[in-house]
């Protein structure tokens, strides 16, 4: 009997999603393979007694599931439309939405840095290791339902990210404590109040690496000093900056740390005391991937 | 600023100040204070020393004119406990009993007995209030308090008020018999505030901030402190 294979595909948001689907099947069919969803799979004892294609769920799955497979695929899309087949998954939710689809692309580019073979979802076919060749029936795009601007995402436009690459992270991809009044404009954060989180995010997801934030704030602490904590990292493993302001000013903060695992990154700034008077006003943030 | 139907309303402060006239440009100690207090309402007023608090609570006890602004009460207010400048110290605590009596169109008997119970001054109630030390004053001045009713107290740092057993005494009194009454209280005691107040005014560096998280309240006045 000779040696069964696992081969996982994780697929980006993509309005051809099901047409891959049909044509993985289809492989399947012509290798008698059996096609399973990674949910399905369990990785402890022997090799299957079929060979099998995994559609992988998630970037979580895929990472999890990559270290027992024998080759990974990973179907992608332009960014543009990566982004549009989240707006229509997710309409009225776009912070979600940019999250899901950052979970997979930082996934995607793990994967692809470990050796996975990357293929455009536009393709009429593809050569996919270990299966051979791949039919893509052409599907009459559905039209999305939203919009969702690629921009807090260009990282991951085409070969993912570079060094030197930054990107603007706008202040309503960020959580308030309070909500703010305006849907247009950044929220004038009133400090007066306990030691507590002003506010924090994305949470988006970004490969291995060393990356950089930076904040541009006003801050008028009314005369006071004003104790500030910032937080860059993800989980439990941040890197802090805590400063003590006593005057007025626009002011700009930078934090850089290394993951070496993908994590859903989070900047969070702090009133770091209570305070008895002051003002915070998010002017901007950028994310930048300064090395591998 | 928690909201009250106007008939709940006691006490109404509009765009209060005060500045001492220490000289042309004095700042001001506080300046455009709004706030009501409630008939039942249980107002901390916190700020570090020389920020204004007693200041505050002798321009509500009509004690002192305020620079600017208006003080409505619509419930009957006591003086500042623990503030005895009311007394004439020629007279003696009986005397001054008996003109707060005629005052206050209380009996004097009854007033008597009730001041001479709580104060625990005894004979020295026969002596000229000048002649008192100012515990003792403080005492009578908080027995006379207590002993015509009153809507709204004003304390000014109830801690100064005798020993511990007396300071009990005070406490049960004062929030725990009259519970229903509102108060309005100046004071360095966090636990006494976190305790028995509902709202804070804090009073730092001319502003004035009210709260409606006491315990918010009480961080902030903290860390101004520590500060």
């Amino acid at each position: 009997m000779s040696k069964t294979v696992r081969v996982g595909v994780l697929q980006m948001p993509s309005s051809r999603g099901s047409a891959w689907r049909i044509g993985l099947k289809g492989a399947a069919r012509r290798l008698g393979w059996g096609l399973v969803k990674g949910t399905d799979v369990s990785l402890e004892g022997d090799a299957p007694a079929q060979s099998q294609i995994i559609l992988l769920r998630d970037g979580a799955q895929a990472l999890a599931m990559a270290p027992h497979l024998d080759a990974c695929v990973v179907v992608t899309e332009p960014l543009e439309d990566i982004c549009a087949a989240m707006a229509a998954h997710y309409p009225d939710k776009k912070i979600k939405a940019y999250a899901v689809a950052a979970e997979r692309l930082a996934a995607a580019t793990t994967l692809a840095r470990r050796g996975a073979a990357v293929v455009q979802a536009s393709a009429a076919s593809a050569d996919l290791p270990l299966i051979g060749q791949v039919l893509i029936q052409p599907v009459t795009e559905v039209a999305p339902a939203g919009v969702l601007d690629p921009a807090p995402l260009d990282m991951f436009a085409g070969e993912g990210p570079q060094p030197g690459h930054q990107t603007v992270w706008p202040w309503d991809l960020f959580n308030y404590r309070t909500t703010p009044r305006s849907r247009v404009a950044p929220p004038h954060i009133d400090l007066t109040g306990r030691a507590r989180v002003l506010f924090h995010g994305p949470r988006f997801s970004l490969p291995a690496g060393e990356w950089r934030v930076r904040l541009r704030f006003h801050l008028d602490p009314e005369g006071r000093e004003s104790p500030l904590k910032f937080e860059w990292g993800a989980v439990e493993d941040f890197e802090t900056l805590e400063l003590q302001l006593d005057a007025a000013g626009l002011y700009e903060v930078e934090l850089t740390k290394r993951w070496e695992q993908p994590v859903a990154a989070e900047l969070r700034v702090w009133a770091a005391a209570a305070h008895f008077l002051g003002s915070f006003e998010f002017v901007s943030a950028d994310v930048a991937y300064l090395a591998h | 600023m928690t909201s009250f139907s106007t008939e709940d309303i006691g006490l109404e402060v509009s765009n209060l100040g005060k500045t001492y006239a220490r000289s042309a440009s004095a700042p001001p100690l506080f300046r455009n204070l709004n706030f009501t207090v409630g008939r039942s309402d249980r107002l901390a007023i916190l700020g570090r020393n020389g920020q204004g608090k007693s200041t505050m609570i002798k321009i509500l006890g009509g004690a002192l004119a305020p620079s600017e602004g208006r003080v409505n009460w619509r419930m009957t207010n006591s003086w500042p406990i623990g503030f005895s400048g009311a007394f004439q110290g020629s007279l003696t605590g009986v005397d001054n009993v008996r003109f707060l009596a005629r005052v206050y169109q209380r009996d004097f008997k009854e007033l008597m007995g009730l001041v001479d119970g709580f104060a625990e001054l005894g004979s020295k109630m026969a002596m000229p209030v000048k002649h008192y030390s100012s515990g003792m004053r403080a005492r009578l001045a908080f027995g006379l308090s207590l002993a015509i009713d009153f809507d709204c107290y004003l304390i000014d740092e109830l801690v100064a008020v005798g020993d511990a057993r007396f300071q009990r005494k005070c406490n049960e009194e004062l929030f725990e018999r009259r519970a229903q009454r509102a108060f309005i209280m100046a004071s360095h005691d966090m636990r006494t505030v976190g305790r028995v107040c509902d709202r804070a005014l804090i009073i730092e560096g001319g502003r004035a901030k009210m709260f409606t998280d006491i315990h918010e309240a009480i961080d902030i006045y903290t860390w101004l402190r520590a500060a």
